[in-house]
């Protein structure tokens, strides 16, 4: 009973993060259509949902499904994205809607090894049309600088860059204080759930030979699973046993509240007066 | 037995040697010419041979003033002995940087055996180590110049050495506080890394330290010894400690202030102070910047693709590493975190961790002069990544790899950096003296802009001027520009003006004056020599009125 209503409350939290002033903040542009902006936010709230059941998926316990989520709620990307209208947003609930379906039915018939060898052939189709058709535009070193500027700290916890004129850049995809977590979460799947990291590392080539990158926010499909590293690294961290790290890690959640308070404050006071001047600069559904 | 341990000498000389045909290959003219700095250090050491005093007369410093940055001097005494043989030139100025890169190579080696002594593979690792750092840009860049940090680390890594080695023999522990005191005057990022490595090893091995605690007394003491004329030196003068890190810290530039002003601003004076304060920090914003600065340097674009862009540290095109390093350094790294003892896994993250952090609390990052000592667990981590190989096809086509990614390098460091990019060494001084002394005796001043870099060194040291009158005659304000370097005037027949206004000489020129003008500076034809680079394009220009 508890962890559902846990659920509950981490999926409340989810919507007020995502609905509250949502026609006011971010400022509107002329193209703004606020039910593009609600269903957006639909999308993110039930992403919040989808990643409590991809960690169970993963054979990960409740309680680590939970953080999963909760970490996704407050994921200062999911955030920005989920209250403006974003395709990829909308596109990652399809995907790991489809996911969670797929893992249930492949983890029980038990051919994971094949699924694993068959992910590489499906995502290369389409980062191999766009090198074909787009290849003078995205010669190795580029496909290798994007890849670099996905995964690296800069845009990863301080600036993310991905949405210039009309994102939230003061703020990397996720907090700084995740990154230890993130670290154990990484470690741990590297000896045990591969496929997460596999699907991490595939979603990163796939981002980085967009023609449009960074601004095609295909990166934006792999948050899910950030979440669900970053809640097992949480997780796992609770099972120490040492006084040291377990001073640490208290120090850290008190981080992770800090820089959340942050967020709040800088996207609700800040991020609208950023933004508004560069409303004439946005195109497209904002 | 295994493979590498049996084979593990001839392995380590064929490796020792490749890394000294590497790094002492055409040492004089790759780099391409002398950078101020390694012309100021020979220099002095010059200075010091012939007068016991620096160039600014100041009796066996203990710090070199040099352009008002206060260099470490232990390179210069390094350089002492070769200039005295070989004489004032570029091979005696950089040879000290690589013969202890050579060193630095054998002892990382030695190192990693003593670290992991109770690994099975640990000569697989520590040959796989030495190889690494026998080959790397990084590493080949710095010891092939005089850039301090080569001979930095070589006392580092003997220092941490001798201190293992200590664990079980006293008298390599009393060796090893004396390298961590001696290696103060290495570099100034060292005053910070050293004293936190030594902290880091006590706490390390403090089971041992606590058992026997006066272990430690003597130690102690040699290494109080060892910094005393630092300390007295500091007495006199701050900056001997501390050099220019006040100019290039984090808290001097003014990004995060007017971050945090621009911020308070939008909340508007309605907004609660305690709120304002509670978001708007500087703890936080620091925090945030200083963070900023040590993760940049796990930034993949400057470890495998471009590298440090501040000259005279860039290799063209290429990055401080290798890019197949990329994915061994991430396979290393987790088998440290997973498949190391507690000891050596705390060891070298230790040491990466405390390896970035002076260049992290300065506002010039990613740096890969201030943090090259990092360079000891990254070459760990690549080697330890790469002995996880034992498929013999896998290890032919990585070998391949590594020899086209190895061929590329060494194609652009020992051809294409003389060839395309002369001038981030500062190129053509040399030629601009020769061609000035053989001229000079027909004017009655010489007026050279001072624009690149710092003319007047070069002067000194390719006319082997007489320190001694030198010292009496030379000209400075000793004010410091806005990057903390204090300029000199001039010297003899010689002028250095700072910021020379061309239009304004041409008006009015002075008779019977060499003018010495980077073609930066003038288009203007009239010249009457001209210095260029290996490309053809014109560097300095030589005028008369």
């Amino acid at each position: 009973m508890l962890p559902i209503l846990t659920l509950y409350l981490i999926i409340i939290q989810s919507a007020l993060l995502r609905l509250w002033k949502i026609s006011s903040v971010p400022p509107q542009t002329e193209n703004t259509v606020i039910i593009l902006r609600i269903f957006s936010a639909a999308a993110g709230i039930l992403l919040t949902w989808i990643v409590f059941y991809l960690a169970k998926q993963f054979n990960l316990n409740r309680k680590t499904a939970l953080l999963s989520a909760w970490v996704y709620s407050v994921f200062p990307w999911a955030i920005e994205q989920g209250r403006i209208f974003s395709s990829v947003n909308l596109t990652a609930v399809v995907l790991f809607l489809s996911a969670i379906f797929l893992l249930k039915y492949l983890f029980k018939k038990n051919n994971t090894k094949l699924i694993l060898r068959l992910i590489p052939f499906v995502f290369a189709v389409i980062p191999g049309i766009w090198y074909i058709k787009f290849k003078f535009l995205l010669p190795v070193t580029s496909i290798l600088n994007n890849l670099f500027i996905l995964i690296s700290p800069n845009l990863l916890f301080y600036r993310n860059i991905t949405f210039w004129w009309g994102g939230l850049k003061e703020f990397g995809i996720m907090f700084l204080s995740f990154l230890p977590f993130l670290i154990t979460g990484i470690i741990k799947s590297i000896t045990g759930r591969k496929f997460l990291l596999t699907s991490v590392v595939w979603l990163l080539f796939f981002s980085a030979f967009s023609p449009d990158f960074p601004e095609s926010r295909l990166f934006y499909l792999s948050v899910p699973l950030w979440s669900v590293l970053i809640g097992n690294g949480i997780a796992i961290s609770f099972r120490l046993k040492d006084k040291f790290y377990k001073t640490l890690i208290i120090c850290l959640l008190l981080f992770i509240i800090y820089e959340y308070a942050q967020l709040l404050h800088y996207y609700f006071r800040h991020y609208p007066i950023s933004v508004s001047g560069n409303l004439d600069k946005i195109h497209g559904i904002f | 037995m295994e493979f590498f341990k049996r084979k593990r000498f001839t392995f380590i000389f064929l490796i020792l040697i490749f890394a000294a045909i590497i790094r002492f290959y055409r040492l004089d003219t790759i780099p391409g010419s002398l950078y101020t700095d390694e012309a100021n250090q020979g220099y002095n050491a010059f200075s010091l041979l012939q007068t016991g005093k620096d160039e600014h007369g100041f009796f066996s410093p203990v710090s070199l003033r040099s352009f008002g940055d206060w260099k470490p001097p232990l390179q210069t005494w390094l350089m002492m002995p070769f200039i005295k043989f070989i004489g004032l030139t570029e091979i005696a100025v950089r040879l000290p940087s690589a013969i202890l890169g050579v060193a630095s190579v054998y002892l990382l080696y030695l190192f990693i055996i003593i670290l992991l002594s109770d690994f099975k593979y640990r000569f697989r690792i520590a040959l796989l180590s030495a190889w690494s750092l026998a080959v790397s840009p990084w590493h080949i860049l710095e010891s092939r110049s005089a850039m301090l940090v080569a001979v930095a680390i070589f006392f580092l890594l003997l220092a941490v050495y001798l201190f293992i080695k200590g664990i079980r023999n006293k008298i390599y522990l009393i060796l090893s506080f004396f390298t961590f005191g001696f290696s103060l005057y290495a570099y100034y990022g060292l005053r910070v890394v050293a004293p936190l490595l030594i902290l880091q090893l006590l706490v390390l091995y403090r089971q041992r330290f606590l058992q026997k605690p006066h272990h430690l007394f003597l130690p102690l003491v040699v290494l109080v010894l060892s910094v005393l004329p630092l300390i007295a030196g500091f007495t006199r003068n701050r900056d001997v400690l501390f050099g220019r890190a006040r100019t290039v810290s984090v808290f001097y530039d003014r990004g995060v202030k007017l971050k945090q002003w621009e911020l308070m601003t939008q909340d508007g004076l309605e907004a609660p102070s305690i709120f304002v304060r509670f978001y708007h920090n500087k703890a936080y914003l620091y925090l945030r910047q200083i963070s900023a600065n040590f993760l940049s340097h796990f930034d993949g674009r400057y470890l495998f693709l471009k590298g440090d862009t501040v000259q005279p540290f860039q290799i063209p095109n290429t990055g401080i590493m290798y890019l197949p390093d990329g994915l061994f350094l991430i396979i290393g790294g987790v088998f440290v975190l997973t498949g190391f003892g507690q000891l050596p896994k705390k060891m070298l993250i230790g040491w990466l961790i405390i390896s970035l952090i002076p260049a992290a609390l300065t506002f010039m990052v990613p740096t890969s002069n201030r943090t090259f000592n990092a360079l000891v667990p990254f070459m760990v981590m690549t080697a330890a990544g790469l002995s996880v190989l034992r498929n013999k096809r896998a290890i032919f086509v990585i070998s391949l790899v590594y020899m086209a990614a190895t061929g590329y390098f060494f194609r652009q460091y020992f051809i294409n950096l003389n060839s395309y990019h002369s001038d981030w060494w500062n190129y053509g001084w040399r030629e601009v003296v020769m061609q000035t002394a053989k001229i000079s005796s027909k004017y009655d001043n010489i007026i050279v802009a001072d624009i690149n870099g710092m003319p007047y060194i070069y002067y000194l040291f390719y006319n082997r001027y007489d320190p001694g009158k030198y010292q009496t005659e030379a000209i400075r304000t000793y004010t410091a520009d806005q990057f903390g370097f204090e300029h000199v005037e001039g010297f003899d027949k010689f002028l250095f003006p700072n910021q020379l206004d061309w239009p304004q000489v041409k008006r009015s020129p002075l008779k019977n004056t060499l003018y010495i003008v980077p073609a930066s500076l003038t288009a203007d034809t009239g010249f009457f020599y001209e210095v260029k680079d290996p490309q053809g394009l014109a560097l300095f220009r030589f005028y008369e009125f």
